[in-house]
């Protein structure tokens, strides 16, 4: 599927025969047409380190057992840019992290994490 | 202490940095955020809508970040108005487990496959060595622009930058099968990358139909946009499933299995499922459907020249640019209204890249007066499937793909 140099001045030709066209359309249009990249040859190790994450749920006890909760497998940030959610909503996450995803969720403390969210993430009371 | 305690230890250390910091939601989610300090809105009904932009996430440009751990990381729309074809530095990323490759040998990495005739082992340099493909494909999250579902659902809070195109390299799965053999009871093929879970639970593992993984068009890449494939975006080997929603495009492949099925992993028989409806479409609020794993992907189109919310001088031909995907097909047709969807008039179409490829469009918008504007485009693509007004709900967040509106003001 490569854009070979005839195509590439053919659509030229058409765009060109349009009529008037807008200043952006144009030079758009012409940016797009890339040569295809050569071929890799070669493949080197990699190895990366991903900014730190200081998110958290800040203090008190509810911030303290999200942080307990919700922090070993993601960022605060996953919970904060949820959209506000009611209590239901917020109970059957619970669940699925627990049960789906295996979360440190000890049972006893289902009830209390789901009104540790209410409060401390986007909620619909 | 094993590695789930090691990894929590790493939190709590990393919380404890921050001792004394009392921190509501406000705070938390502008004060602490990473990188630039720079902020974007994405508009979302009942919010939140501010995002952090960063730039420090390794081999990425400026980015808005969703989620620091495991990354989430969203293209801001702006580049998709720069070329058809995404920069790997700016190409978005996705990831489900905690535990992902941050660290890759080249020269100890091996592509394995397992339950075929004879057993396979490939190093990279083997990879390099057999016949290739290559080809443009867009990579769509199955949860793009999640968050503009109306009533708001639970899940990554994308906008529609979870989705990117570019030329990817490598070898036909259908070669790396035939060598393995396939015997008579095979029916799927499983994929598996090097990330993990922390927890006891299933790993992320995909699986196709035989004749599917056969079809001579998925392919293992090496090369995304003629570079080694980013380590955020599945260093060294990631699964091209052309047409199909990113779900099943497996990360950091390195295990790939002939199995008889039916596929029971969490990620394939409850995760990524859809309503059995055209469209995914089911009543707002519905929970009990009947459900199908995500496949293919619809035709979808965006305006990127211009931002939802701008105030621009006005004229009465107002130059638009945009770019449309036909999904499984190519793009046959993108149309333009400036007057929220009563009139329509064809867009002029750019380059055709290849049919799983974005395609540029570009069209004059015609205004009239002064004032707010609704600008829209919807593509057809070449099954003559079109971009529906009304968009679909399902709870789970997944395969929006109606005709979306940009909301300008000219003065």
């Amino acid at each position: 599927m490569r854009i070979r140099p005839y195509l590439a001045a053919l659509g030229l030709t058409l765009l060109a025969a349009c009529g008037p066209v807008p200043d952006k359309a144009m030079k758009s249009a012409v940016e797009d047409i890339r040569p295809v990249p050569a071929p890799l040859t070669t493949i080197r190790s990699a190895s990366i380190t991903l900014p730190e994450d200081n998110q958290t749920f800040g203090d008190g006890p509810d911030g303290e057992l999200l942080d307990r909760s919700c922090l070993a497998c993601h960022s605060a940030s996953m919970v904060l840019y949820q959209p506000p959610l009611n209590k239901k909503q917020w109970a059957a996450t619970v669940d699925k992290m627990r049960e789906a995803y295996g979360a440190p969720i000890e049972p006893k403390d289902t009830d209390a994490i789901i009104n540790a969210l209410m409060a401390k993430a986007p909620a619909r009371r | 202490m094993d590695r789930f305690d090691s990894l929590l230890a790493g939190a709590m250390a990393r919380r404890r940095l921050l001792a004394g910091g009392a921190l509501g939601i406000a705070a938390s989610t502008a004060a602490l955020a990473q990188g630039s300090g720079r902020f974007i809105k994405l508009a979302m009904a009942g919010g939140p809508e501010s995002r952090p932009l960063a730039s420090d996430f390794p081999g990425k440009g400026e980015m808005i970040v969703l989620r620091n751990r495991p990354p989430l990381l969203e293209t801001p729309m702006s580049v998709f108005d720069e070329s058809v074809f995404t920069p790997n530095d700016r190409f978005y990323v996705r990831w489900h487990w905690a535990d992902i490759p941050l660290d890759v040998d080249a020269a100890a990495f091996r592509l394995t496959i397992t339950g075929g005739t004879r057993p396979v082992s490939l190093s990279l340099p083997d990879l390099l060595k057999l016949p290739r493909m290559s080809y443009a494909a867009v990579n769509q999250c199955s949860g793009n622009s999640r968050g503009l579902f109306t009533p708001r659902v639970p899940g990554a809070q994308w906008a529609h930058g979870a989705m990117g195109n570019a030329r990817w390299e490598g070898v036909a799965l259908k070669t790396l099968l035939d060598a393995a053999g396939i015997g008579a009871d095979a029916k799927i093929v499983g994929f598996g990358g090097l990330d993990r879970p922390l927890t006891d639970v299933d790993p992320f593992e995909k699986s196709l139909a035989l004749n599917h993984a056969m079809d001579g068009e998925v392919m293992v890449a090496f090369a995304m946009n003629g570079e080694q494939l980013p380590l955020l975006n599945g260093f060294p080997l990631r699964l091209i499933v052309p047409g199909w929603y990113s779900t099943y495009w497996v990360k950091a492949l390195n295990h790939i299995a002939l199995m008889a099925g039916p596929d029971t992993n969490y990620w394939m028989a409850k995760a990524y499922q859809i309503p059995d409806t055209p469209g995914a479409d089911v009543p707002p609020g519905t929970t009990t459907f009947p459900k199908t794993p995500i496949s293919t992907m619809p035709p979808r189109s965006w305006i990127t020249s211009v931002a939802d919310g701008a105030r621009l001088p006005h004229r009465p031909d107002l130059p638009v640019g945009g770019i449309a995907m036909g999904g499984d097909r190519g793009v046959r047709r993108v149309e333009v209204s400036a007057d929220g969807g009563q009139t329509w008039r064809d867009a002029r179409l750019g380059p055709d890249e290849g049919r799983y490829s974005f395609r540029r469009f570009d069209a004059a918008m015609q205004l009239g007066a002064k004032g707010p504007h609704a600008l829209m485009s919807r593509c057809t693509n070449a099954d003559g499937l079109v971009q529906p007004m009304k968009p679909n709900w399902n709870p789970g967040g997944y395969m929006r793909s109606c005709v979306e509106t940009l909301h300008i003001e000219t003065v």
